[in-house]
């Protein structure tokens, strides 16, 4: 009973939030002049609304929404909370596809393919290094840890070898913006996102049963190596679509699922889709900020869900110093 | 009036004598030296700067980082240098006994002038370079005195993600009130949000071309600003200083079709 209010208010909150953030602020249209002025359609507020903030907004609740639902996945595989899809090398993979993308010459819609490849290339060689280490969960962890400190030198490479006329494009990509969201790809990205929100909690037992440890998920019947990897894939696969988009945005998948675990228990079946609403929640609301902070000037999104995710942390330590003594 | 600055930097070549030996580490400078007739001069330059017409195309280096054992191999009498070059080069420079002349960034038409005389000072080769700054400075006058519609609300783009604009102090600020604009951004270091520009309600948006991502960007801004005149540039041109490079991006955009249009709509 608890949970199903959590996940109301929840979705009550995402709806008003986005109705705030579309409504409020500098050149915003109000509901009450969109549905009394005849004339709305011809003024630049409409056009701002129409074509910038809701794609934003849409683009900011799906990645949100994806880069959670991955995280939470991460996790509950490899029973670590520190595990998000930063650190497992993926958005690293992201950035050389960028930086290798703007190196041939390829920009906008191509450089975003490449960024999806990138995440996807890091995806496949930590399933290599794992199989040549061991096979074990553990040992894709270790991959994906060595995976990301190497895609970090691969940036250097190609910031090195660029001509300094797209290093800001790819500093600014490797920090992550949702800033001029194509419209088209807003849309899909929040069917996806979707979709996707509403089928995680068909996952929930398969993730009950493989944060209890390799060898309970073994006993109980279910290949928990194959099934690590089936779930690590689709992780990537969430991360490659929602860093082709908007960039890398470190710590949402790091800090939502632990945030929802406080509130709604160990339950998979609803920490994912809660997640998945919450991070987009979260991403909506760093946007907000980083639109809104010093304007006229936008700032990166991923500036303060790095330093949200940081305070978080430094909350968390604190909190459990008893622990660690 | 292109054809008489072309004719008239033909002759300039003729004028320049002498042997100097300039290391140019800032692209706009090496193109300077190039449109005085000074390419002869430049006996190395960075992987941005164009390319040498006669003389020696030796590379020392790009924009940011630059090989100093390079540079002093090629015994210049000068190293012109401008905010990119790291102060620990500069220094380094110095103490090596080289004469390094520091130039700043201009922000005005009539600063790119000073700095182009005293360029053509150091080349040994002021002649030239004040009969090309006559020249140009000439056309300019001539097309900005044509100009039949002002105050118009304008934005200069020059980059996208994040969006920069022309901002005071950038000397296409400069070259928007030659053309009798207002530019939209009045304050800051021209980072600037799309909802601002929106808002502002701009008679006119000029783009550099950005790499390719100019067309992305026209799509985006025909969507966001119907009304709009768009009006795209060579960023080769507009985002290098020299005098002949900011008349040659004003003609430009003055003689661009769509502008045309739009001031005869307003008349």
């Amino acid at each position: 009973m608890r949970r199903i209010t959590v996940l109301i208010l929840s979705l009550l909150s995402v709806f008003l939030l986005l109705s705030v953030i579309l409504c409020s602020g500098e050149n915003s249209v109000s509901l009450m002049e969109i549905l009394t002025n005849n004339d709305i359609a011809e003024t630049p507020e409409w056009n701002i609304l129409l074509h910038l903030r809701i794609p934003r907004a849409l683009m900011a609740i799906s990645c949100g929404a994806l880069l959670s639902i991955a995280g939470c996945l991460m996790q509950s595989v490899f029973r670590n909370p520190l595990v998000e899809p930063y650190t497992m090398g993926l958005s690293g993979g992201a950035v050389v596809g960028v930086g290798v993308a703007w190196l041939l010459g390829c920009v906008g819609i191509g450089a975003s393919g490449f960024a999806f490849c990138g995440a996807i290339f890091s995806m496949i060689i930590v399933l290599l290094l794992r199989r040549v280490v061991g096979g074990s969960v553990e040992s894709m962890l270790l991959a994906g840890v060595v995976v990301s400190f190497v895609m970090s030198s691969a940036n250097m490479l190609v910031f090195s070898l660029a001509s300094h006329d797209f290093t800001p494009v790819v500093l600014y990509w490797s920090i992550g913006s949702i800033d001029a969201a194509d419209e088209d790809a807003a849309k899909i990205m929040f069917c996806i996102s979707f979709f996707v929100v509403v089928l995680s909690p068909f996952l929930g037992r398969l993730l009950d049963v493989l944060s209890a440890g390799e060898v309970t998920a073994n006993h109980v019947g279910l290949d928990a190596r194959r099934i690590a990897v089936w779930l690590f894939c689709l992780s990537a696969l969430l991360t490659a679509l929602s860093v082709a988009n908007v960039g890398v945005v470190a710590f949402v998948g790091m800090i939502v699922p632990h945030i929802v675990r406080r509130i709604v228990g160990g339950i998979h079946r609803w920490i994912v889709p809660l997640s998945g609403i919450w991070g987009g929640a979260f991403l909506l609301s760093c946007d907000m900020i980083a639109c809104r902070i010093i304007y006229p000037v936008e700032l990166p999104v991923g500036i303060f869900t790095g330093i949200f995710g940081g305070l978080f942390f430094m909350f968390i330590l604190i909190k459990n110093r008893n622990k660690y003594q | 009036m292109t054809k008489i600055v072309v004719l008239v930097l033909l002759a300039i070549v003729s004028l320049c004598s002498s042997a100097q030996r300039i290391v140019s580490l800032v692209p706009s400078v090496t193109q300077t030296l190039q449109q005085i007739g000074a390419d002869d001069r430049v006996v190395a330059r960075t992987t941005l700067c164009p390319v040498a017409i006669k003389g020696q195309n030796v590379v020392v280096g790009d924009v940011l980082t630059v090989n100093v054992e390079k540079i002093v191999a090629m015994k210049p009498t000068a190293i012109v240098t401008m905010g990119f070059t790291s102060e620990e080069v500069i220094t380094k420079l110095r103490k090596l006994g080289l004469k390094v002349v520091t130039l700043q960034t201009p922000s005005t038409f009539d600063e790119m002038c000073e700095q182009t005389i005293e360029l053509g000072r150091l080349a040994k080769c002021e002649e030239a370079a004040k009969r090309y700054i006559k020249e140009v400075k000439d056309s300019v006058a001539y097309i900005s005195k044509s100009i039949k519609q002002k105050d118009y609300k304008c934005f200069f783009q020059v980059g996208t993600k994040p969006l920069w604009g022309a901002y005071p102090q950038m000397y296409l600020d400069d070259m928007i009130g030659k053309m009798g604009g207002i530019n939209i951004v009045n304050m800051g270091n021209g980072s600037v949000s799309r909802e601002k520009v929106v808002a502002s309600q701009p008679d006119v948006i000029v783009m550099t071309t950005m790499g390719g991502l100019w067309r992305e960007e026209s799509d985006m801004w025909r969507k966001l600003c119907k009304k709009t005149t768009l009006i795209v540039v060579d960023e080769n041109e507009a985002g290098c200083p020299t005098p002949l490079n900011f008349y040659k991006t004003m003609k430009k955009i003055l003689s661009d079709k769509f502008f045309v249009e739009f001031i005869n709509s307003k008349k």
